[in-house]
Protein backbone atom coordinates (compact mmCIF):
# COMPACT_ATOMS: atom_id res chain seq x y z
CA UNK A 1 0.00 0.00 0.00
CA UNK A 2 1.84 2.82 1.06
CA UNK A 3 4.92 3.10 -1.56
CA UNK A 4 6.06 6.19 -1.45
CA UNK A 5 7.40 8.61 0.83
CA UNK A 6 5.98 12.77 -0.43
CA UNK A 7 7.45 15.86 1.36
CA UNK A 8 5.22 18.63 0.15
CA UNK A 9 6.63 22.05 1.15
CA UNK A 10 5.43 25.27 1.92
CA UNK A 11 8.79 27.95 1.95
CA UNK A 12 8.61 30.64 1.83
CA UNK A 13 4.78 31.27 2.85
CA UNK A 14 3.58 33.88 0.58
CA UNK A 15 -0.07 34.67 1.55
CA UNK A 16 -1.97 36.41 4.54
CA UNK A 17 -4.93 35.36 6.41
CA UNK A 18 -8.23 34.51 4.75
CA UNK A 19 -10.74 33.59 6.98
CA UNK A 20 -13.27 33.98 4.36
CA UNK A 21 -12.67 31.48 2.26
CA UNK A 22 -13.24 27.61 3.01
CA UNK A 23 -10.14 26.47 4.96
CA UNK A 24 -10.47 23.51 2.79
CA UNK A 25 -9.93 25.13 -0.84
CA UNK A 26 -7.30 27.76 0.44
CA UNK A 27 -3.90 27.95 -1.28
CA UNK A 28 -1.66 26.37 1.19
CA UNK A 29 0.38 29.41 1.67
CA UNK A 30 -2.83 31.29 3.57
CA UNK A 31 -3.30 31.06 7.23
CA UNK A 32 -6.91 30.90 8.60
CA UNK A 33 -5.65 32.20 11.89
CA UNK A 34 -3.42 35.16 12.00
CA UNK A 35 -3.53 36.07 15.47
CA UNK A 36 -1.10 38.90 17.05
CA UNK A 37 1.62 38.56 14.26
CA UNK A 38 2.82 40.42 11.83
CA UNK A 39 4.29 39.85 8.58
CA UNK A 40 8.09 40.88 7.70
CA UNK A 41 9.58 41.84 4.05
CA UNK A 42 9.77 38.38 2.76
CA UNK A 43 6.05 37.32 4.68
CA UNK A 44 7.90 35.87 7.41
CA UNK A 45 4.85 35.56 10.29
CA UNK A 46 6.76 37.26 12.93
CA UNK A 47 5.16 37.78 17.00
CA UNK A 48 4.37 41.08 17.10
CA UNK A 49 6.05 43.33 19.18
CA UNK A 50 4.63 43.97 22.88
CA UNK A 51 3.73 47.33 24.43
CA UNK A 52 4.89 49.31 27.24
CA UNK A 53 3.10 52.48 29.74
CA UNK A 54 4.08 55.87 28.62
CA UNK A 55 5.12 57.04 32.20
CA UNK A 56 8.27 58.23 34.14
CA UNK A 57 8.68 54.55 35.05
CA UNK A 58 11.42 51.94 33.71
CA UNK A 59 9.23 49.70 34.64
CA UNK A 60 5.45 48.31 33.17
CA UNK A 61 3.83 47.88 36.39
CA UNK A 62 0.36 49.43 36.66
CA UNK A 63 0.09 51.39 39.52
CA UNK A 64 -1.87 54.82 40.48
CA UNK A 65 1.37 57.00 39.72
CA UNK A 66 2.17 55.73 36.40
CA UNK A 67 -1.81 56.57 35.21
CA UNK A 68 -2.71 59.53 33.25
CA UNK A 69 -6.20 59.70 34.42
CA UNK A 70 -8.03 57.74 36.67
CA UNK A 71 -8.18 54.23 36.03
CA UNK A 72 -11.20 53.53 34.05
CA UNK A 73 -11.46 56.73 31.67
CA UNK A 74 -10.55 56.74 28.37
CA UNK A 75 -7.95 58.88 26.57
CA UNK A 76 -9.81 60.59 23.46
CA UNK A 77 -6.96 61.46 21.07
CA UNK A 78 -3.42 61.81 20.92
CA UNK A 79 -1.16 63.59 18.49
CA UNK A 80 2.49 64.53 18.52
CA UNK A 81 2.67 67.85 17.78
CA UNK A 82 6.08 69.04 16.49
CA UNK A 83 6.68 73.33 16.36
CA UNK A 84 8.97 75.78 14.50
CA UNK A 85 7.59 78.86 15.27
CA UNK A 86 10.35 81.04 14.01
CA UNK A 87 13.39 78.92 15.17
CA UNK A 88 14.73 75.94 12.79
CA UNK A 89 14.63 73.56 15.54
CA UNK A 90 11.64 72.49 16.42
CA UNK A 91 9.73 71.25 19.57
CA UNK A 92 7.73 67.87 20.44
CA UNK A 93 5.36 67.40 22.76
CA UNK A 94 3.01 64.93 22.68
CA UNK A 95 -0.70 66.07 23.45
CA UNK A 96 -3.63 63.99 24.33
CA UNK A 97 -7.49 64.81 25.11
CA UNK A 98 -8.78 62.76 27.73
CA UNK A 99 -12.15 62.41 29.07
CA UNK A 100 -12.16 63.54 32.40
CA UNK A 101 -10.42 65.54 35.29
CA UNK A 102 -10.09 63.17 37.41
CA UNK A 103 -6.68 62.94 39.21
CA UNK A 104 -5.40 65.78 36.68
CA UNK A 105 -6.16 69.10 36.43
CA UNK A 106 -7.69 69.65 33.20
CA UNK A 107 -8.43 67.16 30.33
CA UNK A 108 -5.70 68.88 27.36
CA UNK A 109 -2.22 67.34 28.43
CA UNK A 110 0.90 67.13 26.94
CA UNK A 111 4.19 65.66 27.36
CA UNK A 112 7.51 67.07 26.37
CA UNK A 113 8.95 63.48 25.77
CA UNK A 114 9.97 62.58 29.44
CA UNK A 115 7.30 60.09 30.18
CA UNK A 116 5.42 62.98 32.76
CA UNK A 117 1.85 64.69 31.72
CA UNK A 118 0.82 68.32 32.40
CA UNK A 119 -1.99 70.06 32.03
CA UNK A 120 -2.07 72.35 28.88
CA UNK A 121 -3.82 75.67 31.37
CA UNK A 122 -7.40 74.38 29.78
CA UNK A 123 -8.92 73.70 33.63
CA UNK A 124 -12.19 72.28 32.59
CA UNK A 125 -13.13 69.00 30.85
CA UNK A 126 -13.11 68.94 27.49
CA UNK A 127 -16.06 66.68 26.79
CA UNK A 128 -16.35 63.03 28.22
CA UNK A 129 -15.30 59.63 27.83
CA UNK A 130 -18.82 59.03 26.42
CA UNK A 131 -17.76 61.30 23.51
CA UNK A 132 -15.39 59.10 20.62
CA UNK A 133 -15.44 62.27 18.31
CA UNK A 134 -12.28 63.99 19.63
CA UNK A 135 -9.86 65.34 17.25
CA UNK A 136 -6.48 66.88 16.88
CA UNK A 137 -5.13 68.79 13.71
CA UNK A 138 -1.87 70.34 13.94
CA UNK A 139 -2.47 73.63 11.93
CA UNK A 140 -0.51 76.98 11.92
CA UNK A 141 2.08 75.97 14.53
CA UNK A 142 -0.72 75.12 16.92
CA UNK A 143 -2.76 72.05 18.11
CA UNK A 144 -6.56 72.51 17.36
CA UNK A 145 -8.85 70.56 19.62
CA UNK A 146 -12.81 69.73 18.36
CA UNK A 147 -15.44 67.16 19.29
CA UNK A 148 -18.81 68.85 18.06
CA UNK A 149 -19.79 69.15 21.62
CA UNK A 150 -17.26 71.37 22.74
CA UNK A 151 -16.20 74.95 21.67
CA UNK A 152 -12.98 73.75 19.70
CA UNK A 153 -9.80 75.74 20.88
CA UNK A 154 -6.10 75.59 20.14
CA UNK A 155 -2.66 75.40 21.60
CA UNK A 156 0.95 76.67 20.97
CA UNK A 157 3.01 75.05 23.26
CA UNK A 158 2.33 78.33 24.90
CA UNK A 159 0.97 78.72 28.58
CA UNK A 160 -2.85 78.13 27.77
CA UNK A 161 -5.27 77.18 24.77
CA UNK A 162 -6.36 80.02 22.47
CA UNK A 163 -9.64 80.64 20.53
CA UNK A 164 -10.04 82.87 17.73
CA UNK A 165 -9.49 86.63 17.98
CA UNK A 166 -10.14 86.86 14.06
CA UNK A 167 -13.82 88.06 13.07
CA UNK A 168 -16.21 85.46 14.71
CA UNK A 169 -15.56 82.39 17.13
CA UNK A 170 -14.94 79.43 15.33
CA UNK A 171 -18.27 77.35 14.82
CA UNK A 172 -18.39 74.27 17.11
CA UNK A 173 -17.25 71.33 14.83
CA UNK A 174 -16.10 67.85 15.16
CA UNK A 175 -13.06 67.37 13.01
CA UNK A 176 -10.78 69.73 10.62
CA UNK A 177 -8.19 69.04 8.15
CA UNK A 178 -5.20 71.55 6.98
CA UNK A 179 -4.55 71.93 3.47
CA UNK A 180 -2.84 75.27 1.82
CA UNK A 181 -2.20 76.92 5.12
CA UNK A 182 -5.82 76.18 5.72
CA UNK A 183 -8.12 74.75 8.29
CA UNK A 184 -11.40 72.87 7.24
CA UNK A 185 -13.68 72.23 9.37
CA UNK A 186 -16.68 69.68 8.82
CA UNK A 187 -19.08 67.85 11.51
CA UNK A 188 -20.83 71.00 12.15
CA UNK A 189 -24.12 70.74 14.37
CA UNK A 190 -26.14 73.44 12.25
CA UNK A 191 -24.71 72.40 8.73
CA UNK A 192 -24.18 68.60 8.99
CA UNK A 193 -23.29 68.56 5.11
CA UNK A 194 -20.66 72.01 4.63
CA UNK A 195 -17.16 71.75 4.35
CA UNK A 196 -15.73 75.06 5.56
CA UNK A 197 -12.81 76.75 5.18
CA UNK A 198 -10.79 79.48 7.46
CA UNK A 199 -8.57 82.00 5.85
CA UNK A 200 -5.07 81.10 4.12
CA UNK A 201 -2.55 82.00 6.87
CA UNK A 202 -4.66 82.39 9.75
CA UNK A 203 -6.65 79.56 10.93
CA UNK A 204 -8.46 81.25 13.25
CA UNK A 205 -10.16 83.62 10.63
CA UNK A 206 -13.65 82.15 9.81
CA UNK A 207 -15.88 84.95 8.19
CA UNK A 208 -13.14 87.27 6.55
CA UNK A 209 -12.82 87.59 3.01
CA UNK A 210 -10.93 84.53 2.30
CA UNK A 211 -13.12 82.05 3.97
CA UNK A 212 -15.47 80.21 2.67
CA UNK A 213 -17.87 77.24 2.32
CA UNK A 214 -19.15 74.02 0.09
CA UNK A 215 -22.37 72.43 0.96
CA UNK A 216 -21.83 69.20 0.56
CA UNK A 217 -25.24 67.28 -1.48
CA UNK A 218 -27.47 68.58 1.63
CA UNK A 219 -30.23 66.62 2.08
CA UNK A 220 -29.19 63.15 0.16
CA UNK A 221 -29.89 61.19 4.32
CA UNK A 222 -26.33 61.72 4.75
CA UNK A 223 -23.77 64.27 6.51
CA UNK A 224 -19.82 64.96 6.30
CA UNK A 225 -18.44 62.26 7.92
CA UNK A 226 -14.48 62.89 7.98
CA UNK A 227 -12.09 64.70 5.43
CA UNK A 228 -8.82 63.00 4.75
CA UNK A 229 -5.63 64.73 5.04
CA UNK A 230 -4.35 66.74 1.59
CA UNK A 231 -3.49 63.54 -0.82
CA UNK A 232 -1.56 64.73 -4.30
CA UNK A 233 -2.49 68.07 -3.66
CA UNK A 234 -6.60 67.25 -2.96
CA UNK A 235 -8.99 66.45 0.06
CA UNK A 236 -10.86 63.43 -0.13
CA UNK A 237 -14.29 64.36 1.59
CA UNK A 238 -16.53 61.22 2.65
CA UNK A 239 -19.99 61.06 3.29
CA UNK A 240 -21.78 58.81 5.75
CA UNK A 241 -23.21 56.97 7.67
CA UNK A 242 -26.28 55.97 6.06
CA UNK A 243 -25.13 55.40 2.06
CA UNK A 244 -21.76 56.88 1.50
CA UNK A 245 -20.52 59.28 -0.91
CA UNK A 246 -17.04 60.22 -1.64
CA UNK A 247 -15.89 63.52 -3.10
CA UNK A 248 -12.47 65.26 -4.41
CA UNK A 249 -11.80 68.90 -3.36
CA UNK A 250 -9.19 70.54 -5.83
CA UNK A 251 -8.06 73.52 -6.37
CA UNK A 252 -5.07 76.22 -4.81
CA UNK A 253 -7.13 79.37 -3.92
CA UNK A 254 -10.19 80.34 -3.30
CA UNK A 255 -11.31 81.36 -6.31
CA UNK A 256 -10.14 77.94 -7.95
CA UNK A 257 -11.78 75.75 -5.06
CA UNK A 258 -14.02 72.56 -6.83
CA UNK A 259 -15.36 69.83 -5.77
CA UNK A 260 -16.70 66.40 -7.51
CA UNK A 261 -18.05 63.19 -6.69
CA UNK A 262 -15.39 60.63 -7.40
CA UNK A 263 -17.41 57.56 -6.03
CA UNK A 264 -20.14 56.55 -3.91
CA UNK A 265 -21.11 53.71 -0.92
CA UNK A 266 -19.23 52.39 1.50
CA UNK A 267 -19.90 55.12 4.27
CA UNK A 268 -17.61 56.14 6.54
CA UNK A 269 -18.68 55.95 10.29
CA UNK A 270 -16.40 58.05 12.21
CA UNK A 271 -13.54 60.90 11.06
CA UNK A 272 -11.02 58.82 13.03
CA UNK A 273 -11.54 55.77 11.00
CA UNK A 274 -9.82 57.68 7.74
CA UNK A 275 -6.22 56.60 7.28
CA UNK A 276 -3.55 58.44 4.71
CA UNK A 277 -0.58 57.09 3.58
CA UNK A 278 1.94 58.72 0.86
CA UNK A 279 0.12 56.18 -1.45
CA UNK A 280 -3.07 55.70 -0.60
CA UNK A 281 -6.23 56.84 1.64
CA UNK A 282 -8.01 54.09 3.59
CA UNK A 283 -10.84 53.93 5.47
CA UNK A 284 -13.36 51.42 6.79
CA UNK A 285 -17.25 51.32 6.84
CA UNK A 286 -20.17 49.21 7.41
CA UNK A 287 -19.62 47.03 5.02
CA UNK A 288 -15.40 46.40 5.18
CA UNK A 289 -12.34 48.22 4.28
CA UNK A 290 -11.70 50.52 1.01
CA UNK A 291 -8.41 51.78 -0.55
CA UNK A 292 -9.30 54.79 -2.13
CA UNK A 293 -7.31 53.99 -5.36
CA UNK A 294 -9.04 50.93 -5.50
CA UNK A 295 -12.20 52.18 -5.14
CA UNK A 296 -12.05 54.78 -7.79
CA UNK A 297 -10.78 52.59 -10.42
CA UNK A 298 -12.69 49.09 -9.47
CA UNK A 299 -15.74 50.37 -8.10
CA UNK A 300 -17.67 50.17 -4.62
CA UNK A 301 -17.96 46.27 -5.13
CA UNK A 302 -17.22 43.45 -2.61
CA UNK A 303 -14.46 41.85 -4.57
CA UNK A 304 -12.67 45.26 -4.69
CA UNK A 305 -12.76 45.78 -1.07
CA UNK A 306 -9.20 45.36 0.66
CA UNK A 307 -11.45 43.35 3.46
CA UNK A 308 -12.80 41.03 1.57
CA UNK A 309 -10.08 38.12 2.63
CA UNK A 310 -11.45 38.61 6.37
CA UNK A 311 -14.84 39.85 5.47
CA UNK A 312 -16.51 37.35 7.83
CA UNK A 313 -15.67 40.03 10.61
CA UNK A 314 -18.42 41.95 8.89
CA UNK A 315 -21.28 38.99 7.24
CA UNK A 316 -21.03 37.12 10.68
CA UNK A 317 -21.00 39.49 13.32
CA UNK A 318 -18.05 39.20 14.30
CA UNK A 319 -17.51 42.70 14.93
CA UNK A 320 -19.85 44.80 17.23
CA UNK A 321 -21.44 46.93 14.66
CA UNK A 322 -23.02 48.87 17.86
CA UNK A 323 -19.34 49.79 18.38
CA UNK A 324 -18.43 51.14 14.73
CA UNK A 325 -19.27 54.69 15.69
CA UNK A 326 -15.47 54.29 18.03
CA UNK A 327 -13.67 52.25 15.22
CA UNK A 328 -10.23 54.92 14.71
CA UNK A 329 -7.47 53.79 12.48
CA UNK A 330 -3.78 54.27 12.04
CA UNK A 331 -0.83 54.47 9.74
CA UNK A 332 2.52 52.45 11.61
CA UNK A 333 5.34 53.24 8.59
CA UNK A 334 8.16 51.38 10.46
CA UNK A 335 6.22 48.51 10.23
CA UNK A 336 4.11 48.65 7.01
CA UNK A 337 1.02 48.54 8.32
CA UNK A 338 -2.40 50.42 8.49
CA UNK A 339 -4.90 49.47 11.02
CA UNK A 340 -8.53 49.70 12.84
CA UNK A 341 -9.26 49.77 16.40
CA UNK A 342 -12.56 47.91 16.64
CA UNK A 343 -14.56 46.08 18.75
CA UNK A 344 -15.29 42.12 18.38
CA UNK A 345 -18.37 40.97 19.71
CA UNK A 346 -18.24 39.64 23.57
CA UNK A 347 -15.13 41.61 23.85
CA UNK A 348 -13.47 41.85 27.64
CA UNK A 349 -13.19 43.77 29.03
CA UNK A 350 -16.75 44.54 27.88
CA UNK A 351 -17.12 46.85 24.84
CA UNK A 352 -13.43 47.42 24.86
CA UNK A 353 -11.58 47.75 21.40
CA UNK A 354 -9.15 45.60 21.95
CA UNK A 355 -9.12 44.37 18.60
CA UNK A 356 -6.53 46.01 15.83
CA UNK A 357 -7.38 44.87 11.89
CA UNK A 358 -3.80 45.08 10.42
CA UNK A 359 -3.35 45.38 6.86
CA UNK A 360 0.58 44.82 5.71
CA UNK A 361 0.93 47.81 3.07
CA UNK A 362 4.63 46.45 1.88
CA UNK A 363 3.39 43.39 0.33
CA UNK A 364 -0.59 43.34 -0.30
CA UNK A 365 -2.19 43.78 -3.63
CA UNK A 366 -4.85 46.27 -2.85
CA UNK A 367 -6.38 44.94 -6.44
CA UNK A 368 -8.97 42.78 -6.64
CA UNK A 369 -7.90 39.40 -6.34
CA UNK A 370 -4.43 40.22 -5.37
CA UNK A 371 -2.74 38.69 -2.15
CA UNK A 372 -3.80 40.73 0.78
CA UNK A 373 -1.98 40.11 3.99
CA UNK A 374 -3.84 40.66 7.41
CA UNK A 375 -3.29 39.91 10.56
CA UNK A 376 -5.39 41.04 14.01
CA UNK A 377 -3.77 41.92 17.00
CA UNK A 378 -5.53 41.22 20.45
CA UNK A 379 -4.92 42.92 23.56
CA UNK A 380 -5.88 42.88 27.01
CA UNK A 381 -7.51 46.29 26.91
CA UNK A 382 -9.10 48.63 24.92
CA UNK A 383 -7.62 51.05 22.31
CA UNK A 384 -9.43 53.91 22.46
CA UNK A 385 -7.43 56.17 19.65
CA UNK A 386 -3.62 56.45 18.29
CA UNK A 387 -1.01 58.35 16.55
CA UNK A 388 2.31 57.78 15.50
CA UNK A 389 4.90 59.24 17.68
CA UNK A 390 8.51 59.61 16.90
CA UNK A 391 9.98 58.19 19.62
CA UNK A 392 11.27 60.94 21.76
CA UNK A 393 14.94 61.19 23.04
CA UNK A 394 14.15 61.36 26.76
CA UNK A 395 11.84 58.78 27.15
CA UNK A 396 14.11 56.43 24.73
CA UNK A 397 16.83 56.89 26.99
CA UNK A 398 14.69 56.08 30.05
CA UNK A 399 13.76 53.23 28.47
CA UNK A 400 17.32 51.98 27.48
CA UNK A 401 16.36 51.54 24.02
CA UNK A 402 17.82 52.85 20.85
CA UNK A 403 15.18 53.59 18.84
CA UNK A 404 15.07 57.46 19.60
CA UNK A 405 13.08 59.23 16.50
CA UNK A 406 11.90 56.20 14.82
CA UNK A 407 7.98 56.06 14.09
CA UNK A 408 6.14 54.06 17.36
CA UNK A 409 2.60 53.75 17.79
CA UNK A 410 1.37 55.13 21.14
CA UNK A 411 -1.91 54.33 22.28
CA UNK A 412 -4.45 55.72 23.78
CA UNK A 413 -6.30 53.21 26.52
CA UNK A 414 -9.41 52.50 28.23
CA UNK A 415 -7.00 52.46 31.53
CA UNK A 416 -6.32 56.28 31.57
CA UNK A 417 -2.68 55.44 29.88
CA UNK A 418 -0.92 55.31 26.73
CA UNK A 419 0.61 52.65 25.78
CA UNK A 420 4.09 52.70 23.22
CA UNK A 421 4.08 50.06 21.10
CA UNK A 422 6.84 48.12 19.44
CA UNK A 423 8.20 47.03 22.89
CA UNK A 424 10.86 43.76 22.10
CA UNK A 425 9.32 43.00 25.91
CA UNK A 426 6.92 40.93 24.26
CA UNK A 427 5.03 41.45 26.51
CA UNK A 428 1.53 44.06 26.83
CA UNK A 429 2.66 45.69 29.67
CA UNK A 430 4.61 42.89 31.56
CA UNK A 431 1.51 40.49 30.62
CA UNK A 432 2.04 37.55 28.35
CA UNK A 433 0.19 37.38 24.84
CA UNK A 434 -0.24 34.45 22.39
CA UNK A 435 0.23 34.65 18.63
CA UNK A 436 -1.35 31.64 16.85
CA UNK A 437 -1.00 30.97 13.22
CA UNK A 438 -3.04 27.94 11.33
CA UNK A 439 -3.10 26.01 7.94
CA UNK A 440 -5.80 25.85 5.80
CA UNK A 441 -7.02 22.08 5.58
CA UNK A 442 -4.76 20.54 3.38
CA UNK A 443 -5.59 17.83 1.47
CA UNK A 444 -4.16 18.24 -1.67
CA UNK A 445 -0.72 17.30 -2.40
CA UNK A 446 1.04 17.61 -5.56
CA UNK A 447 3.73 14.99 -5.90
CA UNK A 448 6.32 13.89 -8.79
CA UNK A 449 3.62 11.15 -9.27
CA UNK A 450 0.87 13.35 -9.61
CA UNK A 451 -1.45 15.22 -7.48
CA UNK A 452 -2.73 13.26 -4.31
CA UNK A 453 -6.82 13.97 -3.89
CA UNK A 454 -8.81 14.86 -1.73
CA UNK A 455 -10.60 11.80 -0.76
CA UNK A 456 -7.39 10.04 -0.90
CA UNK A 457 -6.14 9.03 2.30
CA UNK A 458 -2.30 9.47 3.37
CA UNK A 459 -0.35 8.79 6.09
CA UNK A 460 1.03 11.44 7.76
CA UNK A 461 4.29 10.86 8.99
CA UNK A 462 6.30 14.59 10.06
CA UNK A 463 6.00 18.36 9.93
CA UNK A 464 8.83 20.60 9.55
CA UNK A 465 9.21 23.93 10.65
CA UNK A 466 11.64 26.39 9.00
CA UNK A 467 11.87 29.43 11.39
CA UNK A 468 14.43 32.16 12.28
CA UNK A 469 15.70 31.26 15.75
CA UNK A 470 15.63 33.62 18.55
CA UNK A 471 17.64 32.22 20.98
CA UNK A 472 17.26 29.31 23.74
CA UNK A 473 12.72 29.70 23.75
CA UNK A 474 10.27 26.90 22.23
CA UNK A 475 6.87 27.50 20.50
CA UNK A 476 3.70 24.73 20.74
CA UNK A 477 2.90 23.01 16.99
CA UNK A 478 -0.22 21.41 16.66
CA UNK A 479 -1.76 19.62 14.09
CA UNK A 480 -5.00 18.10 13.38
CA UNK A 481 -5.62 15.32 10.98
CA UNK A 482 -9.50 15.05 9.75
CA UNK A 483 -11.23 15.42 13.21
CA UNK A 484 -8.15 13.77 15.47
CA UNK A 485 -5.83 16.30 17.02
CA UNK A 486 -2.39 16.47 19.16
CA UNK A 487 0.02 19.07 19.97
CA UNK A 488 3.36 19.08 21.29
CA UNK A 489 6.66 21.55 22.31
CA UNK A 490 9.28 22.12 19.94
CA UNK A 491 12.38 24.16 20.43
CA UNK A 492 13.21 26.94 18.26
CA UNK A 493 16.82 27.07 18.45
CA UNK A 494 19.56 27.39 15.87
CA UNK A 495 20.73 24.21 14.40
CA UNK A 496 24.25 23.29 16.07
CA UNK A 497 23.57 25.98 17.92
CA UNK A 498 26.37 26.87 20.40
CA UNK A 499 29.21 24.34 19.80
CA UNK A 500 32.83 25.23 22.40
CA UNK B 1 39.76 33.52 10.81
CA UNK B 2 40.33 30.43 12.49
CA UNK B 3 38.12 28.12 14.12
CA UNK B 4 39.37 26.53 17.46
CA UNK B 5 37.86 23.82 18.64
CA UNK B 6 36.78 23.90 22.33
CA UNK B 7 36.98 27.83 22.29
CA UNK B 8 35.93 29.24 19.21
CA UNK B 9 31.55 29.68 19.20
CA UNK B 10 30.13 28.30 16.09
CA UNK B 11 26.02 29.52 16.26
CA UNK B 12 23.58 29.44 13.62
CA UNK B 13 21.31 32.10 15.61
CA UNK B 14 20.13 34.96 13.34
CA UNK B 15 19.87 32.26 10.17
CA UNK B 16 17.57 29.88 8.93
CA UNK B 17 17.30 26.96 11.23
CA UNK B 18 14.12 23.81 11.14
CA UNK B 19 12.72 21.66 13.41
CA UNK B 20 11.42 18.02 12.51
CA UNK B 21 8.32 16.87 14.39
CA UNK B 22 7.70 12.98 13.80
CA UNK B 23 3.52 12.73 13.96
CA UNK B 24 1.14 9.77 13.38
CA UNK B 25 -2.06 9.87 11.91
CA UNK B 26 -3.89 8.67 9.02
CA UNK B 27 -6.75 11.24 7.38
CA UNK B 28 -7.66 12.89 4.05
CA UNK B 29 -6.58 16.39 5.19
CA UNK B 30 -3.76 18.45 7.82
CA UNK B 31 -4.04 21.40 9.48
CA UNK B 32 -1.38 22.69 11.74
CA UNK B 33 -1.43 25.28 14.02
CA UNK B 34 2.19 27.24 16.02
CA UNK B 35 1.81 29.19 18.77
CA UNK B 36 3.89 31.38 21.46
CA UNK B 37 2.38 32.28 24.19
CA UNK B 38 5.18 33.34 26.43
CA UNK B 39 6.15 36.46 28.00
CA UNK B 40 9.52 37.73 26.54
CA UNK B 41 9.43 35.35 23.70
CA UNK B 42 9.85 35.82 20.05
CA UNK B 43 8.39 33.62 17.20
CA UNK B 44 9.16 33.99 13.77
CA UNK B 45 8.25 31.40 11.06
CA UNK B 46 9.17 31.04 7.26
CA UNK B 47 7.78 27.93 5.96
CA UNK B 48 7.11 24.67 6.84
CA UNK B 49 6.99 20.79 5.27
CA UNK B 50 4.78 17.66 5.46
CA UNK B 51 5.94 14.29 5.34
CA UNK B 52 3.65 12.15 4.19
CA UNK B 53 2.75 8.67 2.37
CA UNK B 54 -0.37 8.09 0.06
CA UNK B 55 -2.83 5.43 1.02
CA UNK B 56 -5.71 4.37 0.21
CA UNK B 57 -7.50 5.84 -3.01
CA UNK B 58 -11.36 4.99 -2.01
CA UNK B 59 -10.77 4.80 2.19
CA UNK B 60 -13.07 1.74 3.13
CA UNK B 61 -13.87 3.95 6.52
CA UNK B 62 -15.64 6.97 5.92
CA UNK B 63 -13.83 8.82 9.12
CA UNK B 64 -10.62 7.88 11.10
Amino acid sequence: MPSRNSTFTVHPTLGGLDMTSDPSVLDANFLTVADNVEYLEAAQRKKRLGTSIYSTSTGDVVGAAQYLMTSGDSIRAIKDFWRYGTSLTPTQNIVVLTGKSGAITGSIMYSTGNGRWDSVGFSDNFGTSANVQGKITLAGDYAVFSDETMSPTAWDQGGSVVTPSTGSAWPKFTGSSYHLNRLFIYGLSTAPSRLQYMAANNIFDSTGGDTGQFTVNVGDGDQIMGVSAPFYGKLYVFKGPKFGSIWEFGGKTAASFDLSMVGHGAPLLNHRAVVNTPTDVYWLSQYGVHSLQTTIKYGNVESAFLSLPIQTLWRDGILDRDEFPKVWGFWHPSRNIVGWAVTPKGSSPNKAQNWLLCYNTALSDPAPGGRKYWSIQKFGFGLTCGDTVLLPPTWNALRGWSRSGLPTMFFGTNRGSVYAWDSTSFGDAGVAYKASVRTPTLTRFPTAQGTIGETQEKVFAGITTYFVPKGNTTATIGHVIDRDGASTTIPMTGIGDVLT
Amino acid sequence: MTFTLDSSVLDSSGGLSFEETLIEGRGRGIAILWEQGDLGVDMELLGYSIRFWPAEEQPMNPRE
